[in-house]
């Protein structure tokens, strides 16, 4: 930076003839503070050497610390109780939105299984209970429609209550729903007399399918455990008096062929059976009642 | 420290700058001598520049404020009285954009009214009225004086700043504050010279 020295001069020269003014100006010039102002700045001053300079943040750490420790142990506590009672059915889930929520996203594993429920409870004479229950009932409803038959005012779970009042309601069937209609139901179930043997496996698994949906509560289990004695009983109804026709395999070769069935009534007589070929030879009557015997059959207790 | 193996700073009264850091580390009498020195140039000052003596105290009692509370961070980076007086220049400049310093310097008010010297024994009655004539024309000029050019007289006078220091206080550079300065002397001379 150039310094320009004749100013400089310049100005010094200004300056040693303004010294004339400073006496003046001295002279008039002796304002002071008042003591007190100065007697408050100085002890401003020594407080201030007293104190020690805080670190940063030592005023949040001391008066702030213990507030937001006690907020943050009340959000965690109530956040864990809140999602115990969520997690326990203590509380109600339960808005009608989660109710489907939780049925498409319990995977395609459960929605066979609630399938398999379904269509296990309509092999019987139950599908008149439990079937039209569940597709005429709230299509949000994830829970076993044969428990829902068997007991609509059965203890269960508050999901599951709050899902039954809306069953009135037409509602588009859910993703489960619509996957369950295309499912044909078998025409053997129809024309078959369910045995004891079909029908355990249909409660066992609707019961199977119910806590693949969402947890049951007791009431629910209590309800699953009545569904399954329903069928049962239906069953015993539907099923020949005779224990021994109930126990043939449904599935024997011979049963398809009246010929082949009466041959088999023949060999059982041979072998000294003849109260199960009575029993086999009722079971060929009541499922070929017309069927036009040979001439050399004679009828077994005849 | 670095005055403490000069010549000058063994013999020498310790400098401000020594001082300040004194009263950083927490030496309340370093604060008080520093004070002592400071007090009457920086009220002046202010009192000066805003013309009012309320408000001059106001003032000057948030400067110190503003200093003491700034201490632990104060770090020698300059002369102190640079720094000293850049803190009441930014007060003032904070005062007059709140339109509180509009009015000029009164000088008839306040317990030390200039007007009221005491006059000497010695003096003759005549002496004496002319000394106060001449003192009332001297501040009624100054006064008169632009806010800058006021400003730059006062800084030289009362704080004792040479012009690069002025020009560090105020902002502008140092040709500007020497015209100031050029100018601020010339009227008060000028207004003067029937006393001269």
């Amino acid at each position: 930076v150039s310094v320009d020295r004749s100013g400089d001069r310049e100005l010094e020269q200004l300056l040693a003839d303004a010294a004339v003014l400073r006496p003046g100006y001295r002279a008039v010039s002796r304002e002071e503070p008042p003591a007190a102002l100065d007697a408050a700045i100085r002890a401003a001053a020594r407080r201030e050497t007293r104190t020690r300079p805080r670190p940063a943040g030592a005023a949040f750490a001391t008066s702030r610390r213990i507030p937001v420790s006690i907020a943050a142990l009340v959000v965690v506590s109530v956040t864990i109780a809140v999602m115990v009672a969520q997690r326990e059915g203590h509380l109600p889930v339960a808005s009608k939105q989660s109710a489907p929520a939780l049925a498409v996203d319990a995977g395609p594993a459960k929605d066979q299984a609630a399938v398999a429920a379904a269509s296990g409870a309509l092999k019987g004479k139950a599908e008149v209970d439990t079937g039209k229950a569940v597709l005429q009932g709230h299509p949000k409803a994830a829970r076993p429609p044969a428990s829902a038959a068997a007991k609509p005012e059965a203890p269960v779970g508050k999901f599951e209550r709050s899902a039954s009042r809306g069953g009135d309601t037409p509602i588009a069937p859910t993703a489960v729903e619509r996957r369950r209609e295309p499912l044909p139901v078998q025409p053997e179930a129809e024309q078959k007399p369910p045995s004891t043997a079909t029908a355990q496996p249909a409660s066992t698994s609707a019961n199977a399918a119910a806590p693949a949906r969402f947890a049951p509560p007791e009431g629910a289990a209590t309800g699953a455990a009545d569904e399954t004695a329903s069928v049962k009983s239906l069953a015993k109804k539907q099923a020949p008096p005779s224990t021994a026709a109930a126990a043939e395999p449904s599935t024997a070769g011979w049963e398809k062929d009246p010929q082949a069935w009466l041959a088999h009534i023949e060999e059982l007589r041979a072998a000294g059976r003849t109260e199960d070929a009575e029993a086999s030879f009722r079971a060929f009557r009541k499922r070929y009642p017309d069927y036009k015997l040979p001439a050399g059959f004679v009828a077994p207790g005849r | 420290m670095r005055l403490a193996y000069t010549p000058a700073a063994m013999d020498a009264r310790p400098s401000d700058e020594d001082l300040m850091l004194r009263f950083s580390g927490g030496d309340a009498a370093a604060f008080d001598a520093l004070y002592a020195r400071h007090r009457a140039g920086v009220f002046r000052y202010l009192l000066r520049q805003c013309g009012n003596r309320a408000a001059a105290e106001e003032l000057f009692q948030d400067i110190w404020m503003k200093l003491v509370q700034a201490r632990a961070r104060y770090q020698v980076e300059a002369k102190f009285a640079t720094y000293l007086y850049t803190l009441a220049h930014n007060r003032l400049i904070d005062y007059f954009r709140r339109g509180k310093g509009l009015e000029l310097v009164s000088l008839d008010e306040g317990e030390d009214d200039p007007l009221e010297l005491p006059a000497s024994a010695a003096l003759q009655p005549e002496r004496a009225a002319q000394s106060r004539e001449q003192a009332t024309r001297l501040l009624e000029l100054l006064a008169k004086l632009p806010a800058v050019q006021r400003q730059v007289f006062l800084l030289h006078e009362e704080g004792g700043l040479n012009l690069e220091e002025i020009a560090e206080v105020t902002g502008a550079n140092r040709e500007t504050v020497k015209s100031r300065l050029r100018y601020a002397l010339a009227k008060l001379r000028d207004g003067m010279k029937d006393y001269l």
